[in-house]
């Protein structure tokens, strides 16, 4: 029962995503209750895992002569990251997306709402307690003295290459004009 | 030359990042999301029609349907996560603006109200509003009133649809 490399190359990234999307959602209403982002993270390395075998298992069996080669296993790697990274996306978009906040807000509302109505349900303030409350919970960040400083380097180190990403992409002029909008 | 489907997708790609690199510099366009669609669409058909039209040479290998098909899904599935990511690069997120102004006052760190006089309603808010605005989700009268548009309903039904089915109620943001 061989397939061919390029059919494997395409199908075993979606059965782990398929897989790592199944796990999060069993995780989340079982084990992990009310912890989106933890469920999530097991879910996409529980695919990695299940990728991982049916590549060695393939390997082993001989199911998918060629497969093994540099290119194979880098575009293996890169679908699946791919398509877990819009996964992870799609499900975290509810939960710290400013502009869901918005429609949310305005869903069900006919005539609309006055500006100063959305920023009085839902506004700066909220969101520095929200972002306290979560960082804090998850150890980004640390309370000491009624100071807040930073906990793990995860989230940080992801904020540094967005700012890199950002200089990138405007180019120094643009960023630097953004980046004084928003600091300032 | 015989391409696989992985390097024709960083070929495609990074073309089309090039050139969006020179295009941002020389202006930006109203609708950033949107004209990074079209532009990226726009290249990988361009260079899909030609690596297809270049493989007429008989020493070269023409795709099969399976990896046109593993092109697609590979190509869309990059070019979500860009433009997820986009959105993060574009406006910078109170998360991040949080984190980074803490390792700027290291040790000595911020109080809640100091973190909460970063952020302005008219800026972090204001920004949104006028995206979704541009991109036709909301509209804005002239007295500042704001209505959600049909197409501004299907996008929060679309990403709040597996949310909702699994009854998680917490709004967000």
């Amino acid at each position: 029962m061989a397939i061919s490399s390029e059919t494997a190359v395409f199908l075993l990234p979606l059965a782990a995503v398929m897989f790592n999307v199944i796990s999060e959602l069993i995780l989340l209403k079982t084990i992990l209750k009310a912890s989106l982002l933890k469920s999530i993270v097991a879910g996409f390395f529980l695919g990695m895992v299940a990728l991982l075998v049916m590549v060695f298992a393939g390997f082993v069996t001989d199911w998918f002569p060629g497969l093994i080669s540099v290119n194979n296993l880098f575009s293996l790697a890169g679908f699946y990251f791919c398509l877990s990274y819009t996964y992870f996306h799609y499900m975290n978009i509810g939960q710290a997306s400013l502009r869901i906040r918005i429609l949310h807000e305005l869903k069900g509302k006919e005539s609309g709402l006055e500006q100063a109505k959305i920023f009085q349900l839902y506004n700066a303030q909220s969101m520095i307690d929200f972002r306290l409350e979560r960082l804090t919970l998850s150890g980004e960040i640390l309370k000491k003295n009624g100071h807040y400083i930073l906990g793990k380097p995860r989230l940080i180190l992801a904020a540094k290459i967005f700012e890199l990403l950002k200089r990138v992409i405007y180019g120094k002029k643009q960023y630097f004009l953004k980046r004084e909008k928003y600091l300032s | 030359l015989n391409l696989s489907v992985f390097d024709a997708v960083c070929i495609c790609f990074l073309s089309a990042f090039v050139i969006q690199l020179v295009w941002w510099r020389l202006a930006l366009p109203a609708n950033e999301a949107f004209a990074i669609m079209v532009l990226y669409a726009g290249v990988t058909l361009v260079l899909m029609l030609f690596f297809h039209l270049s493989s007429i040479d008989p020493e070269m290998k023409r795709f099969t349907l399976l990896q046109y098909l593993h092109f697609a899904f590979f190509y869309s599935a990059l070019l979500f996560s860009y433009l997820i990511s986009y959105t993060a690069i574009k406006a910078i997120g109170p998360t991040f603006l949080v984190l980074l102004q803490l390792e700027k006052n290291k040790d000595a760190g911020l109080t809640r109200d100091d973190l909460r006089n970063l952020l302005k309603n008219e800026l972090f808010l204001g920004d949104r509003l006028e995206e979704l605005k541009v991109g036709g989700y909301v509209q804005i009268s002239g007295t500042n009133n704001i209505r959600m548009t049909a197409k501004g309903v299907w996008y929060l039904r679309f990403f709040t649809f597996l949310r909702t089915w699994l009854r998680i109620t917490y709004k967000g943001g």
